[in-house]
């Protein structure tokens, strides 16, 4: 048995799932303009997408700014009890009822969140100045990036690793618009049938 | 600030049960050095599609001190006494990991790690191998058929859908759990439906100490309630990789089969009324097969799948995890 990916002189598929210190390191992610606006009470920050584009990846960096506040992770069914916090980072907020985000609003002074549907109306009335962020990596050249940083990451050793170039970067888009996440299965399957190291194509 | 660099070394990359990693730890420094802990960690640890899980966990403290600018070296040694054996498949990769990291305060950790490959040795295998992590399976021969009340499980499914869609505010959550638990219901007893004209299935599968290469003893018997006919009847062997990736909502089940193993059954295609039918075969476990291996989010599972096909009739579905020891 050869050590894994040996042959790409990797040390793992770069596309497999990552653990969240490891997403946290490889973030790309432009939150330059409102990294700071969370310290000014009253200020709700909502990241926007639909599935599989990046919002948790955008509210893990920022939250790496803010290491004091609470953040915590909602799934279906999440009762969570909130007690008060000066800055929450609540990922998949739509997972709470409308009557729960009422109580997370009285109980702390500022929000950062990821939502599929935008809640700027309900945090205005809440009292919240709101940023909307629409996460869309949908620049060539960042997503070139992402891609490659993952690959430099899984690397085994010196010398040569697999690349991938805007022309795959221009196919990926065509096949999935901005989906990150079926970009990455396609590239996960493409690496698991790589036999030497090269340009990866479609 | 001081600059510090931490490698491992090996002799070789490629082990067998019972075998001792012996290596060493060398740590550079260019200017005096406080180390709260130099430590070296083995364990083994899944990659992949699906989260990543590990274990066999066992950690040397190999430094403490202030180290002054030099090259320092520190040997180490474990015994690889337990599994998993490494694998690598498609969506879950099982690997063995020496892991060093020195603690250095108010300063990033210096760390390494290195891979190493542990495996069966074939010439003498090792007869029982732990670090499985899995139930042992019982010495009788199992019968499929028999799953009594739990068959009534998804039904819970459909009563919180309803009552999630009525008190919580959750609809569209509601009906995925209403509609799941009934499509789960019917694939439960759809089986207990086809009885009504097979009469009561039996189906005996010897899972005891099962290995690569062994043999599956199989029996079907029943004996039906009215003159039948079949489309066709098979029982297949199949040994699947289930990786989950994400949590909560977005949870994602990616099933790789890399083993699917289908003979016919039951050479004849019409069967009377209380007339008794009994069929026995052999399934045979490939040699090179995985074995068993079940961790949150990462399985490598075998199962033996039953399928009658009745026309204009639902089907008889049945399957068997079976355990293939290391």
């Amino acid at each position: 048995m050869k050590l894994a990916f040996s042959h790409l002189n990797l040390k793992f598929n770069p596309f497999g799932e990552l653990n969240p210190e490891q997403r946290k390191q490889l973030a790309v992610v432009d939150i330059e303009k409102i990294k700071n606006i969370l310290n000014k009470p009253g200020v709700a920050i909502q990241f926007l997408a639909d599935h599989g584009r990046g919002k948790t990846t955008h509210l893990l960096s920022l939250h790496e700014l803010y290491p004091e506040a609470k953040y915590i992770k909602i799934f279906s069914g999440d009762k969570p009890d909130f007690e008060f916090h000066e800055i929450y980072f609540i990922d998949s907020i739509e997972n709470i009822s409308k009557k729960q985000r009422n109580f997370l609003y009285k109980n702390s002074s500022s929000i950062a969140c990821t939502t599929h549907t935008d809640l700027s109306r309900e945090l205005n009335r809440a009292g919240y100045e709101v940023v909307s962020k629409r996460v869309s990596l949908y620049d060539e050249n960042i997503l070139k990036k992402v891609f490659n940083d993952r690959i430099e990451y899984s690397r085994r050793g010196e010398g040569d690793i697999p690349v991938i170039d805007l022309r795959l970067i221009n196919s990926l888009k065509q096949l999935y618009g901005d989906d990150i996440r079926s970009m990455e299965h396609h590239l996960y399957e493409k690496f698991q049938t790589l036999e030497r190291i090269d340009n990866v194509k479609v | 600030m001081s600059k510090c660099k931490v490698v491992i070394s090996t002799q070789k990359t490629h082990y067998k049960l019972g075998d001792t990693v012996k290596g060493q730890v060398s740590v550079e420094v260019d200017k005096e050095c406080k180390c709260d802990a130099l430590v070296l960690k083995k364990l083994w640890s899944t990659h992949g599609k699906g989260n990543r899980s590990s274990g066999g966990s066992e950690e040397l403290k190999l430094f403490q001190g202030v180290w002054q600018p030099g090259t320092y070296t520190y040997a180490f040694s474990f015994v690889l006494d337990e599994g998993p054996y490494s694998y690598h498949g498609h969506y879950i990769n099982i690997d063995w990991y020496l892991n060093a990291r020195a603690d250095i305060p108010w300063a990033i950790d210096a760390k390494d790690e290195l891979e190493i490959i542990l495996e069966k040795d074939e010439a003498n295998p090792v007869e029982n191998v732990s670090g499985y992590q899995l139930h042992e399976s019982g010495e009788n021969p199992v019968s499929i058929h028999n799953i009594g009340l739990l068959k009534y499980l998804p039904l819970l499914f459909v009563v919180v859908g309803v009552l999630l869609m009525v008190f919580e505010e959750m609809p569209i959550f509601g009906a995925i759990f209403a509609v799941a638990g009934s499509v789960a219901f019917f694939k439960i007893i759809q089986s207990s439906i086809a009885e009504r004209k097979l009469g009561d299935v039996e189906c005996l599968v010897d899972v005891a100490n099962l290995s690569a290469g062994d043999r599956v003893n199989f029996t079907i018997s029943f004996t039906p309630k009215t003159n039948i006919k079949i489309n066709s009847a098979h029982v297949k062997l199949l040994g699947q990789e289930v990786a989950v990736s994400g949590s909560g909502t977005n949870t994602t089940t990616h099933t790789y089969t890399f083993h699917d193993d289908k003979i016919p059954i039951l050479a004849q295609n019409s069967f009377s009324s209380g007339i008794p039918v009994r069929d026995k075969h052999i399934l045979r476990i490939p040699d090179n097969a995985a074995p068993s291996f079940i961790v949150p989010d990462n399985k490598i599972i075998w199962t033996v799948v039953i399928e009658i096909d009745i026309p204009r009739w639902p089907d008889w579905i049945n399957s068997l995890s079976i355990r293939v020891k290391p």
